[in-house]
């Protein structure tokens, strides 16, 4: 199993489970690059564009966007790609993947 | 730093009048130049707006009550501080590894004989122009690029009341010591740029936005700056770049001020700016100095019109 598979894999266990997003980074076990309300919700929704292999499952932060974590998985690509959690204002919450292109 | 030092004189609170030669485009302090601060807060209309139909998409006027009081003086100041926390570039200032860029820092560039008016101008007003590296507030990464606050002050134009700024721009890189267009790095900037359409003009121009955005008009949301009036300034916050390793590429830009007073945009003026990272690795404003001209330049048209033929997409109807 790569690192890539092993972040990804934890990430979607995190979602599947009941875990509150303050949790998300101990759970999934490796520092986020980014997370609100540190970095803002603006900021994010123009950093990350959709990744072409995962196109499924786009960042699409709207008013229902309550909070957004994200890390940083390996590539040989020039741009970071990253995997990460979207949790609505519901408490609903979803896997994304994206790419962040220089701004 | 691998800044280029000539074009980083230290800029100091006593902004040097710029007094350029170019032919529509005059070089004025802030202070001097920037009607939508000053000048035109002064000159209060009591004109209330209608409603009105702007890029395919109806959008109510100002509330008439609000219309004929004076407008508050903006404090881009502040809010230029939010967004450069936000962007990871208020730290970057400090520690001096961007540094203002004398010349086009608090200058302004004026166009003049707007709309076919004598008096006509629009003075696009750089609060503030930066150079050099940054921490990328979304990823670990180092940014090579430029941080700009660009302000559009109306004067003398009449009817043309409101003002919303699209911003277009191309990837360059360098080939054979040329300056070429660059590939968009999105399958979305792509089909905005006509980038996979042989018969395409202005190819590699395209409209700056989110991918997700359908709106032409560049301030998704208010750290990134404000619509404006003959009251108030536009105002567009950017701050682009390419990665600390990239050599030979950048990207130029075009903010346009346009006016919807009768539903199709009518393109008051343009400023072109840019940065371009040459094979050191020394990243340098290009053009070294902005220009603003009257009316459209071809690239925003043809770029307006590849967005307006994009399903979903609210068209900027120039």
């Amino acid at each position: 199993m790569t690192h890539e598979d092993a972040i990804v894999t934890k990430v979607r266990a995190a979602v599947a489970g009941p875990v509150a997003f303050d949790s998300l980074e101990a759970n999934v076990g490796h520092k986020a690059v980014a997370r609100t309300p540190a970095v803002p919700l603006a900021i994010i929704r123009r950093a990350i564009v959709e990744d072409p292999q995962h196109p499924d499952d786009v960042l699409a932060i709207d008013a229902d966007t309550a909070d957004v974590i994200y890390w940083e998985r390996p590539t040989s690509d020039r741009n970071p790609h990253v995997v990460g959690v979207q949790v609505k204002r519901d408490g609903s919450r979803r896997i994304f993947f994206g790419v962040i292109p220089p701004p | 730093m691998p800044v280029r030092r000539d074009r980083l004189a230290a800029v100091t609170k006593e902004h040097r009048p710029g007094g350029s030669s170019l032919s529509q485009t005059e070089g004025k302090t802030a202070s001097e130049a920037t009607p939508g601060k000053v000048t035109l807060v002064q000159q209060l209309s009591s004109e209330p707006g209608l409603a009105r139909v702007e890029g395919g998409t109806l959008f109510s006027g100002p509330d008439p009550t609000i219309s004929n009081e004076a407008p508050a003086l903006a404090t881009p100041e502040k809010t230029d501080a939010e967004y450069e926390k936000s962007m990871g570039v208020e730290a970057a200032i400090k520690s001096k590894k961007m540094l203002p860029v004398a010349g086009i820092d608090g200058q302004s560039f004026v166009a003049t004989g707007v709309a076919g008016k004598k008096d006509g101008q629009v003075t696009f007003t750089f609060d503030r122009a930066f150079i050099g590296d940054y921490k990328h507030p979304a990823i670990t990464k180092e940014v090579r690029g430029v941080h700009v606050s660009i302000s559009a002050a109306l004067s003398g134009l009449g009817e043309h009341k409101e003002v919303k700024l699209i911003q277009i721009l191309r990837s360059i890189k360098k080939v054979g010591g040329k300056i070429v267009t660059g590939e968009p790095d999105t399958a979305k900037r792509k089909a905005r740029s006509g980038w996979d359409d042989d018969k395409a003009t202005s190819k590699g121009w395209r409209v700056d936005g989110l991918d997700s955005d359908t709106s032409p008009f560049y301030v998704s949301d208010e750290v990134y700056g404000n619509h404006g009036s003959d009251k108030k300034a536009a105002k567009l916050r950017d701050t682009p770049g390419d990665w600390t390793t990239d050599t030979d590429m950048g990207k130029e830009f075009r903010t346009c001020a346009v006016s919807y007073k009768d539903g199709k945009g009518t393109v008051l003026a343009c400023v072109d700016w840019g940065y371009f990272i040459d094979d050191k690795g020394v990243a340098s404003f290009y053009p070294a100095k902005p220009t603003a001209t009257a009316g459209a330049v071809q690239e925003l048209l043809d770029s307006a019109t590849r967005w307006d033929g994009i399903a979903g997409n609210t068209k900027a109807n120039l």
